[in-house]
């Protein structure tokens, strides 16, 4: 708990609820910019938001989740603070208090995310009924999928000590798991940044050529690349933890 | 007085290189500890293992009476302060918020930081972002952070590292002021004995990892005898009676009327110069050489060797 609250002290005047507000800021601003007009898209609506918001989440949450993690370790970086930290507390709790910080900020960026779906669908008035299961397996996806990032580069971070490269892999992940999209599934699955795209509950069922409309369906939740996505955010998580523990400083 | 820190054997090889080798360190209660060696010698990485931030590879470390062990590391450095190499501090925080991080992972009430702000007299910029802070004022910022809670121990790692001199002589006053003024026990660690020479009362000096010496100050100026400089009329013939008495001489080139004597019990002297008299060579003058702490610190840690 002290320790908790000692990241708490740390995150004062750091934004971290700003950053955190920039990811739903942007889908707000994304797909509240393309709001369907005719009766048969505010019909299936949910479905196309649904269906857009993991290829959106490839392109942003990479480099969000960068920027998260890098942030968390850099101020003890630059602070110098590594040597003090491990005389004041043990190793297990500043790790536990990063982590449950980190995890924290994950869920809120997810939380806030996700919270655009209802207020988006009732302000552009969907037709559609609420997908509350697509809804919560997204939340569960997407949740798993940046902590499983956020691990990942805060491992990085923790090897490197400067949050560029953390940054630069971020970048290149987003670009790559965007591309992993157009890729066949199989491929995909070896680029954990785009894992957002194959986790996806929706697809196009149906492109009409003529009228170049959309019809989307909804396919079988993805469980086996699910919980691949939480085991690797626990080797990741695991190696972090035991860099932490090892590292003499 | 008993030992506030003790190593037994302490030992660090990185990649089969000796840092730390076989260290047996005694720092006794209540005095300011000089711990000297050249950059490079071993002190920081003494100094981390007996916090814990490295893991020893032989030997064990007493802190407070206590083996230091994992499972009670962090208990024994609640009741220490320590600042290892440069200073620390969340450079966005002001220093008061620094404090109270510390304060509350230390476990110390609040109303500690106001005296420690006062001690190393950042009162008046305690609410400057400490990215701010001159170097000088982040490494008194490291002090205040060591001094929170009362600790029974200071270990301080070159603290006077990058300051003016100003800024040195103020630290110099505030650490030995420190067993005075807070009864902790200080360890201090530089590379410049004149540099701490005035405020420690205890000196190790370390080189290679080993111990050369351990002891008082005084005990280290004992080591300080240097040679004899003898003045005499007739320089020859006086090398030709120092030879017969079995005492080596050297003579300085610029110098031709000096002859140069190793260092002599005071008996023995007493008696050459009553020889060097009767033999008719004209002593004029006696002058003992005595070495600098600095020489002798130099000596030591050139040649390498243990003094008793």
């Amino acid at each position: 708990m002290a320790a908790f609250r000692a990241e708490l002290q740390k995150a004062h005047r750091r934004h971290d609820l700003a950053l955190c507000l920039l990811i739903p800021g942007i889908i707000v601003l994304w797909v509240g910019g393309l709001a369907p007009a005719d009766p048969e898209e505010l019909a299936n609506g949910y479905s196309a938001l649904l269906y857009s918001l993991p290829v959106i989440e490839a392109i942003l949450m990479p480099v969000m989740m960068a920027v998260l993690a890098s942030r968390l370790w850099d101020m003890e970086i630059k602070g110098n603070t590594a040597k003090l930290l491990y005389t004041l507390q043990s190793r297990r709790s500043l790790f536990a208090g990063k982590a449950v910080f980190g995890v924290l900020e994950v869920l809120l960026v997810t939380v806030l995310e996700l919270a655009c779906v209802p207020v988006l669908g009732r302000v552009h008035g969907y037709t559609e009924a609420f997908p509350t299961g697509q809804l919560c397996y997204l939340f569960v996806c997407t949740l798993a999928v940046d902590a499983m990032l956020f691990f990942g580069e805060f491992l990085l971070m923790l090897w490197v000590g400067n949050p560029l490269p953390a940054l630069c892999v971020g970048i290149v992940g987003a670009l790559v798991g965007l591309f992993s999209a157009f890729m066949p599934p199989l491929a995909s699955y070896f680029v954990p940044f785009g894992y957002y795209i194959p986790l996806s509950a929706y697809e196009v069922a149906n492109w009409d050529k003529a009228t170049h409309t959309v019809t989307y369906g909804t396919r079988s939740f993805n469980w086996g690349l699910l919980a691949f996505t939480l085991a690797l955010g626990a080797v990741l998580f695991a190696l972090a933890w035991r860099k932490v523990q090892d590292e003499e400083v | 007085m008993k030992p506030v820190i003790e190593t037994h054997a302490l030992c660090k090889s990185y990649h089969g290189r000796p840092v730390v080798d076989h260290l047996n360190l005694t720092v006794p209660e209540g005095c300011v500890y000089g711990f000297l060696g050249p950059n490079g010698a071993g002190k920081s990485t003494t100094m981390k293992m007996l916090l814990g931030l490295v893991h020893p590879t032989g030997g064990s470390v007493e802190l407070l009476g206590h083996t230091l062990n994992e499972a009670n590391r962090i208990a024994l450095l609640r009741q220490t302060g320590s600042l290892i190499e440069a200073p620390s501090g969340y450079l966005h925080l002001t220093a008061r918020e620094n404090l109270s991080i510390v304060a509350d992972l230390k476990d110390v009430g609040r109303k500690d930081i106001s005296r420690v702000l006062e001690i190393v007299h950042l009162t008046k910029d305690a609410d400057r972002k400490v990215g701010q802070y001159s170097l000088g004022m982040k490494q008194r910022l490291g002090i205040a952070m060591a001094l929170l809670g009362s600790p029974k121990l200071l270990i301080l790692d070159e603290p006077t590292n990058g300051l003016d001199p100003a800024g040195i002589q103020e630290m110099r006053s505030l650490i030995a002021s420190m067993p005075q003024t807070t009864g902790a026990t200080v360890l201090i660690s530089s590379h410049l004995l004149g540099e701490i020479e005035q405020m420690v009362d205890q000196v190790g000096i370390l080189n290679h990892g080993k111990l050369l010496f351990e002891g008082s100050l005084q005990q280290l100026q004992k080591h300080s005898r240097g040679g004899i400089l003898l003045r005499v009329l007739d320089a020859p013939k006086a090398t030709a009676v120092l030879q017969q008495q079995g005492v080596k001489a050297a003579a300085p080139a610029d110098q031709p009327d000096t002859l140069q004597l190793p260092p002599l019990p005071d008996e023995a002297l007493a008696a050459l110069v009553c020889t060097l008299a009767e033999s008719g060579v004209g002593v004029v003058g006696l002058t003992a050489q005595t070495k600098s702490l600095e020489d002798i610190f130099l000596s030591l840690t050139q040649t390498s060797g243990e003094v008793a």
